[in-house]
């Protein structure tokens, strides 16, 4: 049964969505406020467009190969060998992404709440957590995924409107940010913040009604959209021109400047709980899909039997000593380059040539 | 060896979970076709009768529906007769008595013949013609009520409500008998699931009474009563209720081919059955719902679910439950769909804070302080000060403590329940607090937790969420927030795969779908409870036209 199961269409929104919010919470919004400073509003804007454009390329790219992912895709364009390459610079760049979530939001839990405890502890708790979550398996999982979203929007959403008391005039002027290169040139590379066009590249085969593959990733790319924005509109609000520096760098931080009367005096407490588990699940969906990408390259059976292993490796990575500025330059500069090498460059020439080779083929079927 | 191990550790298990989805289409009739009157008339030949009722009652299949055959001879001639009833539903004695011994014994009637002397002094004997009809109804059958009845969809509702009917050849009416009665011990009220505005009729231990119970809520020969037999030593009498031309056919050959294929030795209860024909049968949430009464057990027959009867057992079993069954109380269809909505929610609440109270407060003065207010922390950490044991130590024991009085006092006889109360609230609440064994804070926090979970209408879920409690008592205690959300998460996600005869637990928000939203946990007001649940796929979605107070609309 777990093996044979597709996503419905509200699942695969509510997951893609989920993907998105983990980096929200985390300091995606700040490394574009970061860069383009005050400019922001203009640059969301831009990426918005490019990165919608591009979506809108790729879905029509791929909807012409039934049932077939980016990886499914290459094998096709150039065998196995291809196939593999892609398959490990995935797996690679999954590991990368989650070791570094993983670390970064065990980083914050570890400074605010559990300054006593060791960092390996949290981390344990979030491996456990994950294990167990795939040997339930992506049933469960997407299920999950349609229960905790909801909530989180709500979540992102009061943040935003309680924050927005603090947005004033000098947090949004000069509104072309600090010079017209950096807010439409090397701003542009903010796109890398819509990266959840990565996994669009994945999802296809996954969905119960894959017809409506492009209707899934419209709707979630929108709604995720809409999140970044809010997001980024809520950091601009501690955003000062002057000093040209942000004094929180998570949207989880900035939950904490919420005042909500003498009861509950942080509601970020609150909001912990919910997106403690967004990062289960989020978790849980990137070792399934790096356990997706073994079972195809190595041919297993049952790529439950691999989730350990899976885990383990996590586990490991995750535990390589980094100090916070050393992960900032991962996710700041490493993984922004390569979401942007794999979304415009590798996954649309890739996307490209299986079509042209498809049309080459389809043609000669018909002489 | 190494080898050998290595194989066994990495080889291909086969995955063994037994799964069963329902279908997403079911066979729908139409509306028409279900709501057909009946409008056939008595047969002459008696043959086409029981034939034509045979196939009605799904006598094949349906136990409880008894005929029984016998010849009349009056006047030197012979008609073969039958009389069918509903076993349970009849009273023996009124029939042996009052209708088969009349029928049998005092059945001497000789020629009528009158002698007539005609005015030529010629006397003639006159034969009048024999009227069978007209002397079984107005000088053999002595009951109160016999009523001649020549179409068959008054004749079935008759046998229905508990008359016995006479067909006899070449007779063109059938002669309807009050039979009344029911069997068993006095029907009382339901023990466990009391309600206020709702009937007070609970189920008893004989399966006949309690499908008779059935029949007398649901007047219709849809209702279909199929009997097996579990045990090979016991041989318990087993029936599956459900109403044909509605209940999904694939549910109901799920259920059956679960329960005759269950090879036991004996079967005692509703409960052991229960967690033979579970679909999850290490999970300890409840996965069928199980009830004394018979006008919830009907409510969910009629909404296309099966119910399970068991001889000598007062608890029905209906299958399949989601958790919205559990949080609702069979009052919810009674009272006002405010007042009902309003009770859900309030139950909604009273789960998570049955589950996560004790883990939250120990989480909140451990490691997130900051969330309350600095006044009641001061309190609280005051009201500790005192105290030599950790906070995990004072909340596990005032936890056992209640536990172990909600268990005396169900096993004490009632004279003493009262005793056990007085000596739980004396002694584990007021002499702690004086003994500065734990603090009053977590006096109140343990009593919240405990009436928070008497309001979870089903007792088995209540069991499955006070054993859930400790697990996230210590992990909030260890970690924290961090430590509560790694058990929801779990938890979330071994209930959402978690299935009731291919209906998911958390149906209809895990998964997410287009749910029709009396199926939720908000009820419509009665008058919009237009569709069946969709997720039963039954064959008859609707409840209700889209106008059902036709009333309204006549005085438009």
């Amino acid at each position: 049964m777990e093996n044979s199961y597709k996503i419905k269409n509200g699942e695969a929104i509510c997951l893609i969505i989920l993907l998105m919010i983990n980096k929200l919470i985390l300091n995606v919004p700040y490394y574009i406020v970061e860069l383009v400073g005050n400019g922001a509003i203009i640059n969301i804007l831009i990426i918005g467009i490019v990165d919608f454009i591009v979506l809108l390329i790729i879905v029509n790219l791929i909807d012409k190969f039934e049932s077939m992912d980016l990886l499914d895709i290459s094998g096709y364009l150039g065998g196995p060998i291809l196939k593999n390459i892609i398959g490990f610079f995935n797996i690679i760049f999954f590991y990368l992404v989650s070791s570094i979530t993983l670390v970064d939001f065990c980083n914050v839990l570890h400074n605010i709440y559990f300054s006593d405890f060791s960092i390996i502890y949290i981390v344990l708790f979030f491996i456990i957590g994950i294990s167990i979550a795939n040997f339930i398996g992506i049933e469960s999982i997407s299920h999950h995924a349609t229960f905790i979203v909801p909530l989180i929007i709500v979540s992102i959403f009061i943040t935003f409107f309680f924050t927005l008391k603090n947005l004033s005039i000098e947090n949004i002027t000069p509104i072309f940010g600090k010079d017209y290169y950096t807010t439409f040139v090397k701003g542009l590379s903010n796109a890398f913040s819509m990266y959840i066009i990565v996994y669009i590249y994945y999802v296809k085969p996954l969905l119960k009604n894959q017809e409506d593959f492009k209707k899934i990733s419209i709707i979630s790319y929108i709604i995720s959209y809409i999140l970044l924005a809010s997001t980024v509109i809520s950091m601009l609000s501690l955003f000062e021109s002057n000093s040209n520096n942000i004094p929180i760098n998570s949207l989880f931080l900035l939950s904490r400047q919420i005042e909500l009367g003498d009861f509950l005096k942080r509601i970020d407490s609150i909001f912990i709980l919910l997106w403690i588990s967004a990062s289960f699940s989020y978790l849980s969906l990137i070792i399934f899909a790096i356990n997706r990408t073994i079972k195809k390259l190595f041919n297993i059976s049952n790529e439950k039997m691999i989730t350990f292993s899976s885990c383990s490796t996590l586990f490991g990575l995750s535990l390589i000593p980094l100090n916070v500025s050393q992960i900032q330059f991962i996710e700041n500069t490493i993984y922004r380059y390569i979401v942007l090498a794999f979304i415009f460059i590798i996954g649309i020439v890739l996307l490209i040539l299986a079509n042209m080779k498809r049309r080459r083929l389809l043609n000669e079927k018909k002489i | 060896m190494i080898k050998e191990l290595f194989n066994k550790m990495f080889e291909y298990k086969e995955n063994q979970t037994y799964s069963f989805i329902l279908p997403e289409s079911s066979n729908n009739i139409s509306e028409n076709q279900f709501n057909k009157k009946d409008s056939t008339t008595v047969f002459s030949k008696i043959e086409e009768n029981k034939k034509y009722l045979q196939i009605k009652y799904n006598m094949l299949i349906n136990s409880d529906i008894k005929i029984r055959e016998f010849n009349l001879t009056f006047k030197a001639k012979t008609y073969p007769a039958f009389l069918i009833y509903i076993d349970g539903m009849v009273n023996d004695e009124s029939i042996n008595n009052y209708v088969l011994k009349p029928l049998f014994l005092r059945n001497n009637i000789k020629m009528q013949e009158n002698t007539k002397k005609f005015q030529n002094k010629t006397t003639k004997k006159i034969y009048y013609k024999f009227d069978v009809e007209n002397y079984l109804h107005s000088s053999l059958i002595p009951q109160n009520t016999v009523l001649k009845e020549n179409n068959f969809s008054k004749i079935v509702s008759y046998i229905n409500s508990g008359f016995c009917v006479l067909f006899i050849e070449s007779i063109k009416n059938a002669l309807c008998i009050e039979a009344k009665g029911f069997k068993g011990r006095n029907v009382d009220k339901p023990v466990t699931e009391s309600v206020v505005k709702g009937a007070h009729e609970g189920f008893v231990e004989n399966i006949r009474t309690n499908t008779s119970m059935l029949r007398k809520i649901i007047n219709t020969e849809k209702l279909i009563i199929e009997e097996t037999e579990v045990g090979v030593l016991s041989k318990t009498k087993v029936a599956i209720c459900y109403i044909k031309d509605l209940t999904n056919d694939d549910l109901v050959s799920e259920c059956k081919y679960r329960i005759n294929n269950l090879k036991l030795d004996y079967l005692i209860s509703s409960g052991q059955l229960e967690q033979f024909i579970k679909d999850n049968a290490k999970g300890p949430f409840p996965q069928t719902i199980s009830t004394e009464r018979p006008d919830k057990a009907s409510n969910y027959l009629l909404l296309g679910r099966i119910v399970v009867l068991i001889n000598s057992s007062p608890f029905a079993i209906i299958l399949p439950a989601t958790l919205v069954d559990f949080l609702s109380s069979p009052e919810d269809f009674n009272l006002d769909y405010n007042y009902a909505n309003f009770l859900r929610f309030l139950r909604f609440i009273a789960l998570f804070c049955a589950l996560l109270t004790p883990g939250i407060y120990i989480a909140i003065t451990t490691y997130h302080f900051e969330i309350i207010p600095s006044e009641l922390l001061f309190t609280i950490i005051a009201a500790r000060e005192a105290i030599p044991f950790p906070i995990l130590f004072e909340i596990i024991t005032m936890e056992i403590s209640f536990e172990l009085i909600q268990e005396a006092s169900i096993r004490v006889p009632s004279s003493f329940s009262t005793t056990v109360g007085i000596i739980g609230a004396l002694i584990l609440g007021d002499a702690a607090v004086s003994a500065n064994i734990v603090s009053p804070i977590l006096i109140i926090i343990v009593a919240f937790t405990g009436i928070s979970a008497f309001a979870i209408p089903d007792n088995s879920l209540r069991f499955a969420i006070r054993m859930f409690r400790f697990m996230y008592t210590i992990l909030g205690y260890f970690a924290g927030f961090l430590g509560i959300a790694l058990g929801f998460f779990i938890h979330l996600l071994t209930l959402s795969s978690q299935y009731s005869f291919g209906v998911p637990f958390f149906t209809p928000y895990m998964p997410f779908d287009n749910f029709t939203k009396n199926e939720s946990l908000y009820i419509n007001p009665v008058w919009k409870r237009e569709k069946r649940n969709k997720f039963l796929n039954t064959k008859k979605p609707n409840i209700e036209p889209h106008i059902s107070m036709t009333w309204r609309k006549d005085q438009k």
